[in-house]
């Protein structure tokens, strides 16, 4: 950052304090005090967890076709009679263990919904700030396509995007650029609403007295707007990117669930969902289910920390 | 110091003017047909403040007279009128000209707790001017400026690595004043420093600046709606009333014998301890809406002593026995 302080800090010392702060903060009581939000975090955790050890975890790769046998396929899961001890929940019709393609899935989905969040930020926040502290045909201009943009549906944006990129990407290298273009299409499918956020916040902050002192101090306004708006505004916004993760996981699965997302050869959530649909109704109907559970575990545990996020930061909810 | 020579005055302002335009969108205008509307904050200013005093603004709430101190500041561009400082005329000057009249200008806020910024450290809150406007070369002194400027304002120097929050309504008011001290200016304007704090606060703060005044050889541009500060810490006084200034008067000769009408109905008001039961004359009717004065003189409403002309004439800043005033009654001896 621009404008890091740069009083010197005691860093080891301040580090234990600051530790035992935030342990002993409202922050944290309302956090311990409330099971939903712990339950949450945890399942949240786990997927984490599932999702970054996944190669350690099992001894399967889902998305290496070489290694997989389609003599495997459609194993039930194991308290099924028919069930296989190192299949724990199944295969699907390629012969691909239904556990570990969801934590390679679940991978996908984190990283497509982190990183469009963040894109999203990227171009939202800046775009707030800006339209909120210079106001004028600027604001004008940024915020009537945000509220074009707002009025098409997030999922047909990236439909839009994703077909686009999909005529000008060649077969193959559409393939391999999958996971960029979906990230490229949620992102940009709905950074209006953190523009909105950051805006209306930044014109709060404004008019308080401490950016007029900033102008008397000739701090120029790329510094005023990164280094005191900014931090000012950011943690509304991030409590929003929390539930804007959950959102884009929704709108990955849903985009691979229709076919346009990640290749069947290495499946996310959404996709791995497609695929079993097609086996329900002939009694496959583990392969659908486990990613579909898993997908709404997922969701609505990052879902319940962000909505818990909002009520402890918004103090008009205190 | 002799108050009154041109050539001692810091700050002189002529003629000046704020219009804030408050038109509907324009969209809405074209429908209803209505016309664009303006709010005059602050008409016809003039006044100069003598090198090394304090020329105290007064006035109720919306008279504009923290428009005004914002506009000296440079916070806000003037719809019309000049503004010189030091000798040479600040209205409309680019950024790169201001930084040299800021380092000599700077100002204090009225709410310590939105002047500072909550997620700055106490000590890069004070440091920011010096920072901005690149006093310093080094690391150090700056430094060591932040420490010097701490002790002075009566905090620690090791506050620097606090936060605005571990700070009461006094001390913060005290790290404003810190900051604005930075770059040693000789022109501190002070928007109601003191309104936002507890009466024993604010006897602190207001002998803080009286010795900061002193040892540092200050010029103050003073804010208040509160008479008995104003008395505390004033040279001259100015009486603004929706907008314009109804009399510049000293200290002595404005409390012991004003002259305009809505000065007299302020100092009636001051609480007194040791009167007893003193029939007070509630001042009368309200401060008219900015967006629509009254013709002629703004107060003629409120005033006892207005006549005819007082409604078709706006009176006019005249000096007399070296104060001025605006007032046709005083001006003709009525009252």
């Amino acid at each position: 950052m621009l404008m890091k302080p740069e009083t010197e800090v005691g860093s080891h010392r301040h580090l234990l304090t600051s530790v035992r702060r935030v342990l002993d903060s409202d922050v944290a009581h309302s956090f311990f005090a409330s099971p939903a939000t712990v339950l949450a975090a945890l399942v949240t955790l786990l997927f984490v967890f599932m999702a970054v050890f996944a190669p350690v975890l099992t001894s399967y790769t889902p998305f290496n076709p070489s290694t997989l046998d389609l003599m495997d396929s459609f194993i039930p899961p194991v308290w099924d009679a028919n069930g296989d001890p190192s299949h724990l929940l199944g295969t699907d019709d390629q012969g691909r263990d239904v556990l570990a393609a969801i934590m390679y899935g679940t991978r996908i989905s984190l990283i497509v919904g982190l990183c469009s969040v963040l894109l999203s930020l990227l171009i939202g926040v800046p775009l707030g700030i800006v339209s909120g502290y210079f106001g004028g045909w600027i604001d004008s201009v940024v915020m009537r396509i945000a509220d074009i943009q707002l009025t098409i549906p997030p999922i047909l944006i990236a439909l839009m995007i994703d077909g686009v990129t999909r005529t000008v990407l060649a077969g193959n290298l559409h393939e391999t650029a999958a996971i960029p273009v979906l990230i490229l299409s949620i992102g940009i499918a709905s950074w209006p609403q953190y523009a909105r956020v950051v805006r209306s916040g930044t014109l709060v902050e404004r008019n308080k007295d401490y950016i007029a002192a900033a102008h008397m101090a000739q701090s120029p306004p790329y510094r005023i707007m990164i280094g005191h708006i900014l931090p000012n505004v950011i943690g509304p916004t991030l409590v929003i990117a929390t539930i804007g993760v959950a959102v884009a996981i929704i709108i990955e699965a849903t985009l691979s669930f229709l076919g346009v997302g990640v290749p069947p050869t290495s499946p996310s959530l959404g996709t791995l969902i497609r695929i079993g649909n097609d086996y329900v109704f002939s009694g496959e109907w583990w392969i659908s289910l486990f990613p579909c559970l898993a997908l709404v575990m997922l969701v609505l545990a990052v879902n319940l920390i962000g909505d818990w996020l909002r009520d402890t930061f918004n103090p008009k909810l205190r | 110091m002799t108050p009154g020579l041109k050539n001692s005055s810091i700050l002189e302002l002529n003629n000046l003017e704020v219009h804030f335009d408050v038109s509907d969108p324009i969209v809405t205008r074209i429908l209803s047909r209505s016309p664009r509307k303006y709010v005059k904050a602050v008409n016809d200013i003039d006044f100069s403040v003598a090198r090394g005093a304090t020329f105290s603004l007064v006035g109720e709430s919306g008279c504009g007279k923290s428009t005004l101190a914002r506009c000296v500041a440079g916070l806000i561009s003037p719809t019309k009128g000049d503004i010189s400082f030091n000798g040479s005329s600040i209205t409309g000057k680019k950024a790169r000209d201001r930084n040299s009249i800021l380092r000599r200008m700077q100002m204090i806020f009225q709410d310590p707790y939105s002047s500072l910024d909550p997620r700055w450290r106490v000590g890069d809150i004070i440091a920011e001017p010096v920072r901005s406007m690149k006093v310093y070369d080094s690391r150090q002194e700056i430094i060591d400026r932040v420490d010097e400027l701490l002790v002075q304002v009566g905090l620690n120097p090791r506050d620097k690595n606090k936060y605005p929050h571990e700070f009461s309504g006094g001390q913060r008011q005290r790290i404003s004043i810190a900051r604005s001290l930075s770059v040693a200016p000789e022109f501190l304007i002070c928007d109601e420093p003191t309104s936002a704090l507890d009466v024993s606060v604010q006897a602190q703060i207001l002998n803080l600046m009286s010795e900061l005044q002193e040892a540092l050889d200050l010029t103050l541009l003073f804010i208040s709606h509160d008479l008995a500060v104003i008395d505390h810490v004033s040279d001259r006084i100015g009486v603004m009333y929706l907008g314009r200034l109804c009399e510049i008067a000293s200290k002595r000769e404005l409390f012991e014998t004003p002259r305009h009408p809505y000065t007299r109905m302020l100092i009636e008001t001051i609480p007194d301890v040791r009167g007893r039961k003193r029939d007070r004359k509630p001042i009368e009717g309200e401060v008219p809406n900015p967006l629509d004065p009254p013709p002629g003189c703004v107060f003629h409403q409120r005033c006892p002593l207005a006549n005819e002309r007082c409604k078709r004439e706006v009176p006019v800043l005249i000096t007399k026995d070296g104060s001025q005033i605006a007032c046709h009654a005083a001006e003709e001896g009525r009252g």
